[in-house]
């Protein structure tokens, strides 16, 4: 009987081809990285909308109106009262509201009456730990002066100033907000970097393996740290030309993008990251940020080139070097909330690039902390690479995963 | 006439690999300068192991390996300086042509021997060596090349570098009649012309016979015979190599 089209032959070749498929390294990562990623986004992204939530609400937010040359101006002190009414905050006279913040207020409204309209100046003590609701408070706190003064109406025709305190400094709103824009941008281009790092890293070592060249390599006097380091430093070359062919590329975009639109404010905001970025960032800051994404990179060629040691593919060695490169996202999604509180952030790899991107904010020293980590988590790893290429693993490294599979294998079937 | 000295002396060399295959069980052998030494024995038993143990690749549990004076294990750097090795799969990088090839592996021979001046000149000898039109190393990236071109490549810088022990672990393995005759004819004339000791493995008898000046055989990583082929031929009363192997390996059972 002739085989119809779909019949057995065709379920045969489909099982052969999901077979092969499925027990490809490189495609069970991307079956199960996807979930991993966005799984691990939750508690970010559940903490970030928690935090605009009761900034929205001014949950745990103690307030104070202060009314500043209040006799020249009765309009000033009404404000001020309604202002205070709507926040359900204490009303003092005085004009200094850091004064006020230091006493324990978290928020300080002054209405100043000095001026021929009576202006409002909102001061909200900023927590780098919650930078979403340090960022979003100011606002919450005019609206809800808005809504008390004309509460029929969301928009009413009050005008305030905006200034966040953070880490002893004073900002306005407007440029904190461009500053965290620019350092949010900073943090993510390092993935730019490390995640082709990883990836040839992983296949500087499967290519020799691959290509049968590894053993003669490893055979010739030549000392294995220098393989190791003419390996890790060919690896970052090509991933920060391939970084700067993507960067150069978002630019071009942007560029296209402004000369395409006939106004200025398309062209405003695609200038806008570089222009901040530089605006924030001084020469030391730069090169702060530059060092830490060097490093970090390295750092994922190194541990990725560990790790396809014990590969006998390219594609199983880039596989399995995601696991080196995937947590770089984990500084960049933590910002998202805030700046953890705790120095070990600083120790952890890949925070180098985050906390030197937030150098204007928290100051020099975590970043300047986290770049020593950084620089030692690489040399570490860089020591363990000589450490590997020295040792039979270098020649054994893929049978002796294999032995421990088979084992753990056994074991189960037992 | 003084005996000649030793290049390669093996003592009491034993492997245990980490899942408890024993692969090397005691073997003891030594290769004097200018000889052609064929290891001769069956898949596993423990040939290429020994190969990479004195190529600094692989540790042994006990035993010593010794080339040229220079305790492998003790200090590899300096072993690898007076070895080639030319492992059983032939490879080459996709990306470069064969004259990149011979050009990074012979300088990086001569550089670390202290002989940058000979760069050229051994360069040319590897050319030549190959039997390969110069267009085609220069021009076709490796990956173009069968696998005889690669392993004439291989060969030709393993030789080239002047080595004081070239290993060369099946060197003919997978390759056509004509182009096992002349890589082994090439191997022989080099070897015989620049004294170059060589060590290699061979599961052609045929080849073994013509090329090698002494063999060995190996059953279950350790030695079960040693001497000029006509030696062995004469103590096991066969009448080739081939009938001897069989006697000497086969015959007594595979471990």
């Amino acid at each position: 009987m002739a085989a119809r089209r779909g019949g057995p032959g065709g379920v045969g070749l489909l099982r052969k081809e999901l077979s092969s498929l499925l027990r490809e390294p490189m495609v069970i990562a991307m079956i199960v990285l996807p979930f991993i990623i966005y799984a691990s986004m939750g508690p970010m992204m559940g903490g970030l909308v928690k935090q605009v939530s009761s900034a929205t609400k001014l949950q745990g937010v103690r307030a104070a109106v202060l009314l500043c040359g209040a006799r020249e101006s009765p309009l000033a002190a009404l404000l001020a009262e309604a202002a205070a009414r709507s926040l359900n905050a204490s009303l003092l006279r005085g004009c200094d509201p850091f004064a006020v913040l230091q006493r324990g207020y978290n928020v300080a409204v002054l209405v100043n009456a000095t001026a021929p309209v009576p202006r409002l100046s909102v001061y909200v003590a900023g927590e780098l730990s919650r930078l979403m609701r340090t960022l979003t408070l100011p606002e919450a706190v005019v609206a809800r002066i808005q809504h008390g003064l004309a509460p029929r109406s969301h928009a009413g025709n009050v005008t305030a100033s905006l200034y966040v305190v953070l880490a002893g400094k004073t900002w306005r709103l407007s440029d904190l907000n461009r500053l965290y824009g620019a350092a949010t941008t900073l943090s993510y281009a390092v993935l730019f970097v490390v995640f082709p790092a990883a990836s040839l890293g992983a296949a500087m070592l499967g290519a020799e393996r691959e290509e049968r060249t590894l053993e003669v390599l490893l055979s010739l006097p030549l000392p294995r740290s220098r393989i190791a380091l003419a390996k890790m430093l060919a690896a970052l070359v090509a991933a920060l030309l391939a970084a700067g062919s993507a960067i150069a590329g978002l630019l071009y975009m942007a560029h296209s993008a402004s000369t395409a639109s006939s106004g200025g404010e398309v062209a405003a905001a695609g200038a806008a990251p570089v222009t901040d970025i530089l605006r924030y960032y001084g020469p030391g800051g730069l090169a702060a940020y530059a060092a830490a994404v060097a490093l970090e990179a390295l750092f994922a060629v190194t541990a990725a080139m560990l790790i396809g040691l014990f590969a006998s593919t390219i594609r199983g060695a880039q596989a399995a070097a995601s696991v080196v490169s995937l947590p770089v996202l984990l500084p960049a999604m933590i910002l998202l909330v805030g700046v953890p509180a705790t120095t070990l952030f600083a120790l952890v790899p890949y925070s180098a690039a985050t906390l030197a991107a937030l150098a204007p904010l928290t100051g020099p020293e975590p970043a300047a902390l986290a770049l020593a980590a950084q620089a030692a988590w690489t040399l570490a790893a860089a020591a363990l690479l000589v450490r590997a290429l020295e040792s039979e693993v270098a020649v054994t490294g893929p049978e002796t995963v294999k032995r421990l599979l088979s084992r753990l294998r056994g074991r189960r079937r037992a | 006439m003084a005996a000649p000295s030793p290049v390669l002396h093996v003592e009491g060399l034993v492997k245990v690999y980490p899942g408890g295959t024993r692969a090397l069980d005691g073997l003891s052998f030594t290769v004097s300068e200018g000889e052609v030494y064929g290891l001769l024995g069956p898949n596993g038993a423990g040939k290429s192991t020994t190969f990479r143990i004195i190529a600094t690749l692989l540790k042994p549990t006990s035993g010593r390996v010794v080339v040229d004076g220079v305790d492998v294990a003790a200090s590899p750097l300096e072993a690898r300086k007076r070895i080639t090795y030319v492992p059983e799969e032939v490879g080459g990088y996709r990306r470069l042509t064969g004259m990149e090839y011979l050009r990074f592996v012979v300088s990086t021979y001569l550089r670390a021997r202290g002989e940058p001046g000979r760069i050229g000149e051994a360069l040319e000898e590897a050319v030549e060596l190959t039997g390969l039109p110069r267009e085609v190393l220069e021009e076709r990236k490796m990956s173009d090349y069968s696998k005889g071109m690669k392993r004439r490549v291989q060969v030709a810088w393993a030789l080239a570098v002047r080595p004081r022990l070239a290993i060369l672990d099946e060197p003919t393995s997978g390759l056509d009649v004509e182009a096992s005759y002349e890589l082994r004819e090439t191997i022989a004339e080099y070897a015989r012309r620049h004294r170059v000791t060589v060590l290699l493995s061979s599961h052609n008898m045929l080849e073994v016979e013509t090329l090698c000046t002494r063999v060995g055989f190996i059953r279950s990583g350790r030695l079960v015979a040693e001497g000029a082929p006509a030696e062995i031929l004469e103590e096991t009363g066969a009448r080739n190599l081939e009938e001897a192997y069989m006697r000497l390996i086969a015959g007594s059972g595979r471990g």
